[in-house]
């Protein structure tokens, strides 16, 4: 479903050059659940960055659904990330601005969607995760578990093939944290998700299919 | 999209406010020197009724009172000395010169109608002379003289707007109140005479008939002078005028340099406005373009969220760009709730429907095009930002 194959990435600054991913080849199964772990500033969210198509890899390629994404142009893009890739932060990115409902609907703005069916798969993404009853609450009246189940139902909502966390309870405390790994493990069995993870936390990998190490760039086996 | 838009706007309107706010005393500030700029673009396009062209005014100014008697016989010889010059084609008298604001007005009420005219005085054939043109009747004649009535030539304003459809000539304008008022009988129509120069506004304008036999005492000669006359008229002319008359003081001028001066008096406030209309519109977009600035850059990881989910950097461009013209709008509009009460009350003459429809198109184009500047390179810079960029962008 998703292969990346001889990726590197370095990040270039005035006088050094850092390294960040060295020649890793990944390949991620149709309704896997992975999670990607290693010390902070291995290249974890790099990793996931380049497999969600955010950034592009300095050398090497990924593939999505075996066709390898050559060009990279912005229009090609954008296009695959809102159909197939769903993305939850570990600091949710929701716009405090905008009612529960109307960031769940955020992706389903750039289709070409009714506003009436937009509102409609929202809500039934809100109801997913167990958030109907917020429907019309701002974020900042929700708690940090609650901001991230609207994340999810955000995540969700478009239908992608693949849903990339990248430390999804990382800001939250255990108990909430708990919640949301039960609403991904429930997303990965009931309804077949693609999940990869990034995380730090050995108890939550373990509830996982797969571990992928991470260390200085490079995959340890 | 667009609902979408509204409702960001609407959510954030504390923050949206202050933009609301600039925009709207902006929009003001542009509407009033469109109004002024077109107002008088358009009356600088109406004809003057008249030549001004090789003409000269000889102003006489007595510095003691006005002998009946004695000083006509002066003036005529003044006007007999003038004549005999040889660069002088034609010579009359007119009351109230051209390009300045000597004015007489009068107003009179006749069945039942307010008429309010300006009104000004010139002896027969000085129509001609200036290049003025019938519309109907006829100009002042010898058949005028000794009647039991005053001749009048009133002005095509003055019929649109006191007897639109109605033919005026034979009709009497005298005061009815006053006992024994002599007739005052519109004897022709004429085209216009903008007696105030190029920027005055079209009022209704009335002539009444002097005599240059029997010139009493009308001080203002108009002398037009052949073409290519030599520039020694004017010093030779006030040597002859201080040798018959050396107690009063002349000026001499040309209409060109009255209306020169006349110009330069209304363009120069006009331009001042303008500098400082741009400075504060300058100072506005300054301040529009930073409120843009920050407002994008707070924006940073919202837009790279919407890039991730989904939103071309062209999409990302136009949203900031749609979103400015919509709070564009709703300061235009607030501006608009205040201005369309000028026209309504008529609070000033001058704006008509007409000319402020027009100022406020021009008004609105403006303030979009500005608002469009203003956002676009701040846009621009946003989407710059790669989308993992902008999420982690602190």
């Amino acid at each position: 479903m998703l292969k990346l194959n001889n990726i590197s990435k370095s990040f270039q600054t005035d006088r050094i050059e850092t390294i960040a991913l060295s020649n890793i080849n990944l390949h991620i199964e149709k309704g896997e659940f992975v999670s990607v772990m290693g010390p902070s500033g291995c290249g974890k969210s790099t990793l996931l960055n380049i497999m969600g198509l955010l950034d592009q890899p300095s050398e090497g390629n990924v593939a999505v659904d075996d066709k390898a994404i050559e060009s990279y142009q912005d229009k090609h893009i954008t296009g695959l990330r809102n159909e197939k890739i769903g993305f939850i932060f570990q600091s949710f990115h929701l716009i405090h601005d905008l009612r529960v409902i109307d960031n769940v609907e955020l992706p389903l703005l750039y289709r070409n969607i009714s506003a009436k069916e937009r509102k409609a798969l929202a809500a039934a993404a809100l109801e997913k995760v167990g958030l109907k009853a917020r429907t019309h609450h701002y974020p900042t009246q929700l708690s940090g578990g609650q901001q991230q189940r609207v994340a999810i139902a955000r995540a969700i909502v478009g239908k992608p093939e693949i849903l990339l966390a990248d430390e999804p309870t990382g800001n939250l405390d255990s108990h909430m944290g708990d919640e949301i790994m039960k609403l991904l493990e429930s997303l990965h069995q009931e309804e077949q998700a693609t999940i990869v993870m990034v995380t730090h936390d050995e108890e939550m990998a373990k509830r996982t299919g797969r571990t992928i190490r991470v260390f200085d760039g490079q995959l340890v086996h | 999209m667009f609902l979408h838009l509204l409702k960001m706007i609407w959510n954030r309107k504390r923050s949206n406010s202050l933009i609301i706010a600039e925009l709207a005393i902006a929009f003001i500030v542009v509407f009033a020197l469109s109004v002024l700029a077109i107002r008088n673009y358009n009356l600088y396009q109406i004809p003057l009724g008249y030549n001004y062209e090789n003409m000269w005014r000889i102003q006489i100014m007595p510095t003691r009172s006005w002998d009946e008697t004695k000083d006509e016989d002066t003036l005529l010889q003044i006007i007999g000395a003038v004549k005999q010059q040889p660069e002088v084609e034609k010579i009359h008298l007119l009351s109230n010169p051209t390009f300045r604001n000597w004015r007489g007005t009068s107003s009179v009420t006749i069945d039942g109608q307010e008429i309010y005219y300006y009104r000004n005085r010139f002896d027969d054939k000085a129509a001609e002379t200036f290049g003025m043109t019938l519309n109907d009747g006829r100009w002042f004649g010898p058949q005028d003289s000794n009647q039991n009535y005053s001749p009048v030539l009133v002005n095509q304003e003055f019929v649109d707007m006191y007897y639109p459809n109605e033919s005026v000539i034979g009709k009497n304008i005298a005061d009815p109140e006053i006992e024994d008022n002599r007739e005052m009988r519109i004897v022709g129509v004429y085209q216009a005479f903008r007696q105030f120069g190029e920027f005055s506004a079209i009022v209704p304008y009335v002539f009444t008939r002097s005599d240059i036999q029997k010139p009493g005492r009308m001080l203002g000669i108009e002398v037009k002078l052949k073409p290519n006359a030599d520039d020694s008229f004017e010093q030779r002319v006030l040597e002859i005028l201080k040798s018959l008359a050396p107690e009063n003081n002349y000026s001499i001028a040309s209409w060109e340099s009255q209306r020169d001066r006349q110009i330069r008096e209304t363009t120069i406030p006009l331009t001042i406005f303008s500098i400082i209309a741009s400075f504060l519109i300058i100072m506005v977009a300054m301040g529009l373009f930073g409120v843009l600035w920050q407002n994008v850059t707070s924006r940073t990881h919202e837009i790279g969220l919407r890039r991730a989910l989904g939103a071309t950097a062209l999409s990302i461009h136009k949203q900031i760009i749609g979103e400015l013209a919509i709070v564009t709008m709703i300061g235009v509009s607030i501006a608009f709730l205040i201005l369309v009460q000028l026209p309504m009350l008529g609070v000033f003459q001058e704006l008509d429907w007409s000319l402020f429809w027009i100022s406020l198109l021009a008004s609105l184009v403006f303030m979009l095009t500005l608002a469009g500047l203003c956002g676009y390179y701040p846009g621009k810079i946003a989407t710059n930002y790669s989308p993992s960029e902008a999420l982690h962008y602190e």
